[in-house]
């Protein structure tokens, strides 16, 4: 179940990372926070942070290849 | 033998492929950007001598008579190398004041050489609150403000769009204009961004470059440039990404086998390559759509 979890959260929070650039507008691509009421907000940090998530403990190549060999018993 | 450009194309194509291996790369950009620099002077000066900032200007005005085609060559292949350079801003902007003035124009004087950035908005398109900029008929003054402008901290005009009553007007705002405010926070490329603020700024006569009619066409036209250039210099940019990790993968071994061979490395390199080439063809549809010399009247009255 681990490697599942981590392919889908690891894709799906690049996915939300990115539509939050996309919906920052040209504030997106800021080295600088977004102040939203009190709150500081980076998109373009948040971005970056987001691309390890499918490289860091295992990539998640490395997590098919998990599922493909223990869970569907396909050949190595 | 390139079947889709003639000589004079694959010229400039390898002109600025050579300019980008030379005053480009990643390794440069990011001490570039770690200095606070937006602009390569470097390679800003190469970019005049080769005269691309005019390419959008017919030859009986002084300019190269090409093409956004062209241009996007140009482009494409600085994207690649992300050289750190206004291109398509100050060719849009140059474009923009010599297709609105009369051969005499001063505004023609005043750009030579400069570096003129559009600080133009279409309507409908605004990401901020700010109520635009406005310019007083009575007393010629600017109020109000524009966000988003590129190259702010190092131009020297600003070529900007304001609402006078019912028209719209465009005109050139000097850097050290009285009544200027200049904002500017760093982007993580290295680029920037800047908020300009007018403050019963005075614009003379003769820096008003178009208006009504023909200044809402300019601005759009503007608009159009800066869209589809940028669109190209993305394209030059996925195209070096896509370069690369193709290089990299043919080298990287992961217990002792060849990513390339043994894992699912080649079907997600060759998902990505169809994906680029089918969205690159189209942006290359896009660049052969725009006319070899774009023209739109705009006269200022």
């Amino acid at each position: 179940m681990a490697p599942v979890i981590k392919i889908a959260g690891g894709e799906l929070g690049q996915q939300a990372s990115e539509l939050l650039v996309d919906a920052a507008g040209p504030l997106g691509g800021s080295a600088a926070d977004i102040m939203i009421g009190n709150v500081a907000f980076n998109p373009a940090a948040d971005l970056f942070e987001m691309r390890r998530v499918t490289v860091g403990s295992g990539t998640v190549e490395i997590q098919r290849n998990i599922i493909a060999k223990r869970v569907l018993n396909l050949p190595s | 033998m390139d079947l889709l450009l003639n000589d004079e194309q694959v010229l400039l194509r390898d002109a600025a492929a050579k300019l980008g291996a030379s005053r480009g790369g990643s390794r440069r950009a990011r001490a570039l950007r770690d200095a606070g620099t937006e602009i390569d002077a470097a390679a800003w000066a190469e970019i005049i001598k080769a005269g691309w900032l005019s390419a959008l200007v017919g030859e009986k005005d002084d300019g190269l008579g090409l093409g956004m085609f062209d241009l996007a060559l140009a482009l494409e292949e600085t994207g690649k190398q992300i050289v750190m350079a206004p291109l398509v801003e100050v060719a849009a902007a140059i474009w923009a004041v010599t297709t609105a003035t009369g051969a005499g124009h001063p505004a023609r004087a005043r750009i030579e050489s400069k570096i003129v950035v559009p600080a133009t908005s279409l309507p409908g398109q605004r990401y901020d609150n700010a109520t635009g900029v406005i310019l007083d008929p009575k007393s010629s003054a600017l109020s109000g403000s524009v966000s988003f402008v590129p190259f702010g901290a190092s131009a020297d005009l600003f070529l900007v769009d304001a609402t006078a009553g019912r028209e719209t007007v465009l005109c050139l705002v000097p850097l050290h204009a009285a009544g200027l405010g200049i904002s500017t926070t760093p982007n993580v490329d290295g680029s920037t961004s800047s908020t300009l603020t007018f403050s019963r700024l005075t614009v003379a006569g003769d820096e008003i470059i178009a208006r009504s009619d023909a200044a809402a066409a300019a601005v759009m036209a503007i608009q159009e440039i800066l869209v589809l250039g940028t669109a190209v210099e993305l394209l030059g940019v996925a195209q070096a990404v896509l370069d690369m990790t193709i290089g990299y993968t043919k080298l990287r071994e992961q217990f002792g086998i060849d990513v390339a061979v043994d894992h699912a490395m080649p079907n997600s390199i060759v998902h990505f390559c169809t994906r680029f080439y089918l969205r690159g063809t189209r942006t290359g549809a896009i660049r052969r759509w725009c006319p070899r010399s774009k023209r739109v009247s705009v006269r200022a009255r």
